[in-house]
């Protein structure tokens, strides 16, 4: 597959996770003066599946504003008529786009899901919840991560596994495990940074971070999403890697 | 992350002024924040005041710019010792202390002038006297920062040489290099990483430290290159040297020992090796358990330059020595060569295995540190709760890795290509996935007739203008064959029963209203007395008239729907005529009062134009008042002026009459 997370930065910000929204199926950045970010992320997908500009309500952050999988793509009421006409026009048919009427709007930090389930902030309307069942095929759960409501903000899976921020308690983790049918871990991004779904953006076989990464929550990034060719199913943390992660901790 | 914790920033210390520099703040700072007018008539108290708060005033600012450069520098017993002894070696530990002693000791010397010239000043009985106090201690606070100046000059050049300094983690996986000048320390370091240190072929190219980055089993390690050692007792080394020995002997890392074999540096590797085996002292520690001196620190040993003499052209006696000694410290032995990159990697692996072994062993001794950490590497793995299976969804070309299309340009190169960011932008119509793609660029319409096109989009629109178009067509075609205008038959009957739904139901509406006068007829015999027969007989008159039309009424209400309207109808008609009038025009009044009560007068009766316009004014007027009241809120709050300019002032700009 690929060699692994990379790091990237958008116009010098490390939250590449508010510009860039990606999934198994299509993947959007925000345009920013420079192409350097979507020209990075096309390059690398952009022959897999396509990778399109969009803006929601003439903001950059169709990260955070959008939540969405391979099946589907909600945008919050704010997005104008034109920029959904040109998301409908530039995703996939199987792609369906919806407009959300809902007052926590930022849907990309409410929503956390993959192609099968679906976190969301307990606050969420009933009408929400079922466009999410609805749009994007997933069973939704509404939960906190480690007491922060912000579900979309703080963890981030794909299909493969996913990582939550590091105040979780073992017992959460399991809990979420099994809610997710996937593999947890707690990690940080952008050294030490908590909003993992601020600085990473995930699908089945991508993974990118923003530019202050360490090289040890990269590791954890790759291990735990499978991101990489030789990381099988069972050695998430392999010995070695162990090593040096408990070097690093202590 | 620990490491970033315990990292110093001595970069971050402001720029120390010059002592004059430093007087000038001072005192112009009191210039601009004191007050400056006096004069000599004022009270004594208040000219006292006005001098003591100038000399009091310099005194804190003088404390404060003293105070935050001492604060700046790091205290020697507090950092790393490491940080702390090669400050010793760069800039003398006990110059230091004096210096940042000397400035301490200044703000004291301050605080003791400003008391004596407060306390005097008390005494003073004239303005004059006040200010020479004032001038005085100023002058001397001024004299004591003049005398500041060499420590100042010294403490700028250790902050500029401090900033300096390579940003060296002392908690961090560390590989330190070490060896005889001009052994190849610096060309290992610039072929791992990418510090790109000065190589030259003379000894001594090194003078400090330098520090370099690589990556291995997934986490990143530090390299430090240190200037080369010469064999000789310590109290004669040098500067630069020292600088080798403080790392040597602080850092937590994995010695490096480079041996030149091809002793081209110019030193025997006998000489090598005593070196070695002289600074090898500096990892000695005693074992608590056995009380044996062991070395603590995990060490191999390069062989350097094998390029050009391999390990086999060494003499037997050299190769024994090397080995012996390598025995001795538990040392490492491997070759390389930095000009043929042979072995590079083999020696960045085994230093940095030993390495993590060796810190991993230190730290498992504290079983309970060594829990929590596994905990934080936890990894959850959920129970299947059913059997339904989630893979993954990755794309065939993902798997079949098939390769991005050579020729294709990356956005980025078009942008550079067409004038560069915020010259050109990417089309978005490029993007979309339409049936055709000569439709991409095709103008939708937006808006269209003042309405939003997009309000109107229905994923059926077409199907639903087909059923339209399909219903109008029908429609026409009707219309067509059908004859217009002739009032039919039914419409005849419709007529005709409106009519005579209409006279009913003015007639049951007179029944109606003839019921109270009856009883009014009632209570009007009680009051008027004598005159009540006469009302009654006339009232009984009226009630005859009245039961024959009820009897009517009652005989129709049996008949019910089915009865027929002539009945009866002459005597309907009859009623109608003597009192619907009369009802009718009582009617319309009323309704005229409502009315007027409710909207105010009809503007069509008030007789004349000039008073409908006066009416409007009034109206107007009422109007605006009442906006006036409801609309204020706290943000209307209005302050009107208190003091006009204009009555006030009583000069005038030059040339101007108008105040604005
Ligand atoms: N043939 C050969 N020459 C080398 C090799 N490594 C370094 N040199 C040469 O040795 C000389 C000194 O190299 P440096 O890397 O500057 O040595 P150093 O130990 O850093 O020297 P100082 O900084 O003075 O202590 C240079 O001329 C290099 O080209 C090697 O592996 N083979
Ligand atoms: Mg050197």
């Amino acid at each position: 597959m690929t060699e692994g997370a990379e790091r990237i930065h958008f116009e010098n910000s490390n939250e590449i996770g508010c510009f860039a929204r990606l999934t198994n199926t299509y993947c959007i950045c925000a345009s920013g003066g420079s192409e350097n970010f979507f020209s990075f992320i096309e390059e690398r997908l952009g022959h897999h599946i396509p990778v399109i500009h969009g803006s929601i309500s003439e903001t950059r952050l169709v990260g955070n504003l959008t939540a969405g999988n391979k099946n589907g793509i909600l945008v919050p009421m704010e997005t104008t008529d034109d920029e959904l006409q040109v998301l409908r026009d530039s995703l996939p048919d199987s792609v369906r786009v919806k407009r959300v009427e809902e007052r926590l709007s930022a849907l990309g930090n409410t929503i956390a899901c993959n192609d099968y389930f679906a976190l969301i902030h307990p606050e969420l309307d009933k009408e929400t919840e079922e466009m999410i069942v609805d749009v994007l095929g997933v069973e939704a759960f509404r939960t906190t991560i480690g007491s922060n409501a912000l579900v979309g903000s703080y963890c981030t899976f794909n299909n493969k596994g996913g990582m939550v921020h590091p105040m979780v308690s073992t017992g959460e983790l399991d809990e979420l495990s099994s809610l997710l049918q996937i593999p947890l871990c707690t990690g940080t991004v952008n050294r030490g940074s908590d909003v993992i779904g601020g600085g990473l953006v995930v699908n089945d076989w991508a993974a990118f971070c923003g530019n202050d990464t360490t090289t040890t929550e990269l590791t954890v990034i790759d291990a735990i999403f499978k991101i990489k060719d030789s990381m099988t199913e069972e050695n998430e943390f392999s010995s070695d890697m162990k090593g040096a992660l408990i070097d690093t901790f202590s | 992350m620990s490491g970033t914790i315990s990292r110093y920033n001595f970069k971050a210390i402001a720029p120390i002024p010059d002592s004059s520099k430093l007087i000038d703040v001072v005192l112009s700072k009191t210039n601009r924040k004191t007050p400056t007018e006096i004069r000599a008539n004022f009270k004594i108290t208040r000219i006292r005041r006005f001098y003591m708060r100038k000399v009091k005033y310099t005194q804190t600012t003088c404390n404060e710019k003293l105070q935050s450069i001492v604060d700046s520098f790091p205290n020697l017993d507090d950092i790393h010792p490491f940080y702390a002894d090669l400050m010793n070696v760069l800039y003398d530990r006990d110059h230091y202390k004096l210096a940042l002693g000397h400035v301490n000791k200044a703000k004291a010397i301050v605080d003791r002038i400003s008391n004596d010239y407060v306390k005097l000043m008390k005494y003073a009985d004239s303005l004059y006297r006040c200010k020479m106090l004032k001038r005085a201690a100023l002058g001397r606070m001024a004299t004591l920062l003049k005398k500041l100046k060499p420590s100042l000059g010294y403490l700028e050049e250790v902050r500029k040489h401090l900033a300096r300094l390579p940003s060296i983690n002392t908690n961090t996986r560390t590989l330190l290099i070490t060896g005889y000048p001009n052994v190849g320390k610096s060309s290992f370091l610039n072929n791992l990483t990418k510090a790109d240190v000065d190589v030259q072929s003379y000894p001594f190219t090194t003078q400090s430290l330098f520090v370099g980055h690589t990556e291995y089993k997934y986490t990143d390690w530090q390299i430090i290159d240190t200037p080369g050692l010469l064999d000789r007792p310590i109290s004669e080394r040098n500067t630069i040297e020292m600088q080798a020995i403080t790392a040597l002997a602080h850092l937590n890392a994995c010695i490096l020992y480079f041996i030149d074999i091809s002793e081209h540096c110019g030193y025997t590797i006998s000489d090598q090796i005593k070196l070695f085996k002289n600074i090898r002292k500096l990892f000695y520690t005693v074992d608590p358990d056995t009380q044996e001196t062991v070395v603590s620190k995990p060490i191999v040993l390069v062989l350097s330059k094998i390029d050009v003499t391999g390990w086999e052209e060494v003499s037997q006696e050299n190769k024994d020595l090397i080995t012996e000694t390598a025995e001795e410290s538990k040392a490492f032995v491997v070759k390389m060569s930095n000009t043929e990159k042979i072995g590079l990697d083999e020696v960045k692996q085994t230093a940095c295995d030993i390495l993590l072994d060796h810190r991993l062993t230190q730290k498992a001794k504290n079983p309970k540190k060594a829990e929590s950490i596994l905990n934080r590497v936890y990894v959850a793995t959920p129970k299947r709760k059913d059997k339904v299976e989630r893979p993954a969804h990755v794309p065939k070309t993902v798997l079949d890795q098939v390769p991005r299309p050579n020729d294709k340009k990356t956005v980025l190169e078009m942008q550079v290509e067409n004038g560069g960011a915020g010259v050109w932008s990417f089309p978005y119509q490029e993007h979309f996935l339409l049936e055709d793609d000569d439709w991409k660029y095709d103008n939708a319409p937006t808006f269209m007739g003042g309405h939003n096109v997009a309000d109107f989009y229905d994923p059926d629109i077409e199907e639903k203008l087909n059923e339209l178009e399909k219903e109008e067509e029908y429609l026409t075609k009707l219309e067509a064959a059908e004859v217009p205008d002739m009032p039919s038959e039914m419409e005849q009957m419709m007529v005709e029963e409106y009519e005579k739904v209409k006279k009913k139901i003015g007639y049951i509406k007179h029944t109606k209203i003839t019921q109270p006068a009856d009883v009014t007829g009632l209570k009007l015999r009680e009051k008027v007395g004598d005159k009540a027969d006469e009302i009654l007989e006339r009232n009984k008159q009226n009630r005859k008239s009245l039961f024959e039309i009820m009897g009517v009424s009652k005989k129709r209400r049996k008949t019910g729907e089915e009865m027929e309207v002539d009945q009866g109808d002459d005597m309907a008609m009859q009623v109608d005529k003597n009192d619907m009038s009369l009802r009718m025009k009582m009617r319309d009044r009323k309704i005229k009062f409502a009315i007027s009560r409710m909207e105010g007068a009809d503007p069509k009766k008030l007789s004349t134009k000039v008073q409908n316009k006066s009416m409007e004014r009034v109206r107007h007027k009422i109007e605006k008042k009442l906006k006036k009241v409801e609309n204020v809120t706290f943000a209307d709050r209005m302050q009107t002026t208190k003091m006009p300019k204009h009555l006030y002032s009583g000069k005038r700009g030059n040339g101007k009459t108008d105040r604005r």
